[in-house]
């Protein structure tokens, strides 16, 4: 049975201040994001889910979630971080993602789901938006 | 915090794992909810351990009971302390009296003699909180 997964909690700073370009920037949110993506996606395909839950956006009880059908570019993305990282630590990382990659592609079964659209967000009134 | 800000967020997040993320909003657990799950994660244990502790006996002929009973018994007095008298005895029917050993179920029988079914640890709760809605 897979262990129980704890998600994180992300507490970004100046999160309510920032837009898109500033995030891109911010090297808090890059490495929490490379951190935490193989494990939620490895902990997210031995529990046999649809997403990975990445981290909790502070405690909004919001989550970044990935969708199965981009499990395998995200942790792509990822070994290429971590390869230009180029310590003995982060090849020995990748060399576990790319055994993660391989068991998902192994595992992949033709499914009827589609990649879901951007799901919608509840304004603080309740409505969606 | 705006949904935009989620937007921005997610935005962020696609451009820096270059694939599609989602922002979803979860419903947080009511204090209600948090205590019918432990309460059905409880009795689920223990009717497993009763289980076992059967299993052992008619497979392998080991008698777990005398070692058991301590630890039941600390639990019992803690479930009548917290539940008061009138739901423990219902919970102790669930747990020792409603299975026979043919394998049939016994039920309950309220005032006006109709019969109530308890399939599972959840209708038993709901059993309770009719009883004492305080729980």
């Amino acid at each position: 049975m897979a262990k129980k997964s704890v998600v994180i909690r992300a507490d970004i700073k100046d999160l309510e201040l920032a837009t898109a370009d500033d995030l891109v920037k911010s090297e808090q949110l890059r490495n929490l994001i490379m951190w935490s993506v193989p494990r939620t996606i490895e902990y997210a395909h031995n529990s046999n889910k649809q997403h990975a839950t990445v981290f909790e956006i502070g405690t909004t009880g919001h989550y970044l979630e990935i969708h199965r059908s981009q499990w395998i570019p995200s942790l792509q993305t990822v070994m290429d971080f971590k390869m230009e990282q180029d310590t003995k630590d982060s090849y020995e990382e990748c060399a576990k993602i790319r055994d993660l990659i391989a068991k998902i592609r192994s595992s992949t079964k033709p499914t009827k789901d589609e990649e879901p659209t951007v799901r919608s967000t509840e304004d603080s009134s309740g409505q969606n938006t | 915090m705006k949904s935009q800000q989620f937007d921005q967020l997610k935005i962020a997040a696609d451009r820096i794992l270059k694939s599609s993320t989602v922002v979803t909003k979860r419903r947080t657990k009511s204090e209600a909810d948090k205590k019918r799950e432990l309460f059905i994660q409880t009795m689920n244990a223990i009717e497993e351990a009763i289980v076992r502790s059967n299993l052992a006996f008619s497979e392998l002929g080991i008698d777990y009971n005398t070692y058991d009973e301590k630890f039941f018994v600390a639990i019992d007095n803690l479930l009548l302390i917290h539940y008061g008298s009138q739901c423990f005895e219902l919970v102790s029917w669930y747990l020792y009296e409603r299975d026979n050993p043919d394998g049939t179920k016994n039920h309950l029988v309220d005032e006006v003699g109709n019969e109530i079914h308890i399939e599972n640890s959840n209708q038993l709760y709901d059993l309770l909180l009719k009883i004492n809605p305080k729980i």
